[in-house]
C-alpha cells in the first residue's frame, strides 16, 4: 500500500461531508464581502462612538461574530446580518460608556470645586460659514455633528439607507424592526438633518 | 411636491457623496487595522473548517504511517533485530515518525524507507 493511499484513508475516515461551508471559494467570497464593508462600517461606527480605536474594536468584533455565527448563511444575508451585529456592538459600547461616565462623574463631582472654562466655547462656530465655503471635510464634520444629535433609531435608519445603500427590507432586518418603521425613522432623520444643515445642498433655507 | 422630492434627493446625494469621500480618505493606519481585523475573521472562519483531529494535532496519520513503515521494515531483508544498529538507523527514529506534529515528516517516510533499502542492499553486497 502506498503511503499516500494510507494518508488519504486516514483523512477520509474523519473528514466531514463536503459542503459549501468548507470550500476555499466560500472563504474568498467571505473575504471579498468583508473587504467591501470594512471601511464603510468603520466610518459608521466612528460617527457614533467618536473614537477611532473604539470604532475599530467594534468593527473587528462584528467581523468575528459574523465569521463565527453566520458565515454559513447565504451570502446575500451577510450585509444585513453584519450591520445588525454592528449596531448591537455599538449599542453595547454606548451602554458601557454611560455606566463608565456615571461612575467617573461620582468621583469627579466630589473633587471639583470650581467651574472650569470650556475651551471649546472660544472656538468659532463653523456652522456660521456659508455651506459653499465649507471644505468637504468640514461639511462632513457638520453632517456628523448633526447626525450625533439624532435619536439612535433615526441615526441607524439614515446611515444604513443613505450611507450604506441598504434597501428598506435589508435595513429593517439590520435594525430588527418593520419596514414601515424604517421609512418613518428615515424620513424624520432627513427632515431634521435638512433643518439642522440649513443651506446644505438641498436643505431648508 | 416634485420640487421637494428633487431637493430631498439632492440632499441625499450630497450626504452620500460626503460619506463616500470620508471613506476614501481613511488613513493608512486605519486601513491596516481594518485589514488585520478582516484577517482575524478569516482565520476564525478557517479554524471552523479544519477537522478537529487535525487542529488538536492528533498523530492519527502519523501512527498509521509509522505502523506501515514498521511492517515494511520488518519484511525487508537484513532489517532484523540487532542489525538495525549496524545500519546506523536506530529503532527510536520510529518514535519520531509516530509522534508527528508536522506532516512534512510524513512525506520523508518514503525517503527513509529508500535509505533503509539502500543500506540493506549494501550490507548484503558486503556480507
Amino acid at each position: 500500500m502506498r503511503l499516500t493511499d494510507t494518508l488519504t484513508l486516514a483523512v477520509r475516515w474523519d473528514e466531514a461531508p463536503a459542503s459549501k461551508e468548507h470550500t476555499l471559494e466560500h472563504s474568498l467570497e467571505f473575504d471579498r464581502f468583508l473587504a467591501g464593508v470594512e471601511k464603510r462600517a468603520f466610518r459608521i461606527a466612528r460617527i457614533i462612538v467618536r473614537n477611532d480605536d473604539d470604532a475599530l474594536d467594534i468593527v473587528q468584533d462584528a467581523m468575528l461574530q459574523l465569521a463565527r455565527s453566520y458565515a454559513d448563511r447565504p451570502a446575500e444575508e451577510w450585509r444585513p446580518l453584519f450591520y445588525r451585529i454592528l449596531q448591537n456592538r455599538i449599542r453595547d459600547f454606548q451602554r458601557r460608556s454611560k455606566v463608565r461616565a456615571r461612575i467617573l462623574s461620582w468621583f469627579a463631582s466630589a473633587s471639583d470645586e470650581e467651574d472650569e472654562i470650556d475651551p471649546l466655547q472660544s472656538v468659532p462656530d463653523r456652522a456660521a460659514l456659508p455651506p459653499e465655503q465649507l471644505s468637504t471635510e468640514q461639511a462632513m464634520q457638520e453632517l456628523e455633528r448633526a447626525l450625533a444629535k439624532l435619536p439612535a433609531r433615526q441615526q441607524q435608519a439614515f446611515m444604513l439607507r443613505n450611507f450604506e445603500g441598504l434597501d428598506v427590507a435589508q435595513t429593517a432586518a439590520a435594525m430588527g424592526c418593520t419596514e414601515g418603521s424604517v421609512k418613518t425613522h428615515y424620513s424624520r432623520a432627513v427632515h431634521t438633518l435638512r433643518e439642522e444643515l440649513a443651506g446644505f445642498a438641498g436643505g431648508e433655507q | 411636491m416634485s420640487h421637494d422630492v428633487e431637493r430631498e434627493s439632492e440632499f441625499e446625494k450630497r450626504t452620500r457623496a460626503l460619506f463616500e469621500a470620508s471613506v476614501e480618505s481613511l488613513d493608512g493606519r486605519t486601513r491596516s487595522r481594518l485589514n488585520q481585523a478582516r484577517q482575524a475573521a478569516l482565520a476564525e472562519l478557517n479554524a471552523r473548517r479544519t477537522p478537529a483531529w487535525l487542529r488538536m494535532g492528533m498523530p492519527l496519520a502519523g501512527v498509521t504511517a509509522a505502523a506501515v513503515l514498521a511492517v515494511w521494515m520488518g519484511l525487508s531483508p537484513g532489517m532484523r533485530d540487532g542489525e538495525l544498529q549496524e545500519t546506523g538507523w536506530p529503532v527510536d527514529d520510529l518514535d519520531i515518525v509516530a509522534d508527528v506534529a508536522s506532516f512534512d515528516l510524513i512525506e520523508d517516510v518514503e525517503f527513509y524507507a529508500w535509505v533503509a533499502a539502500q543500506t540493506s542492499q549494501a550490507n548484503g553486497n558486503s556480507g
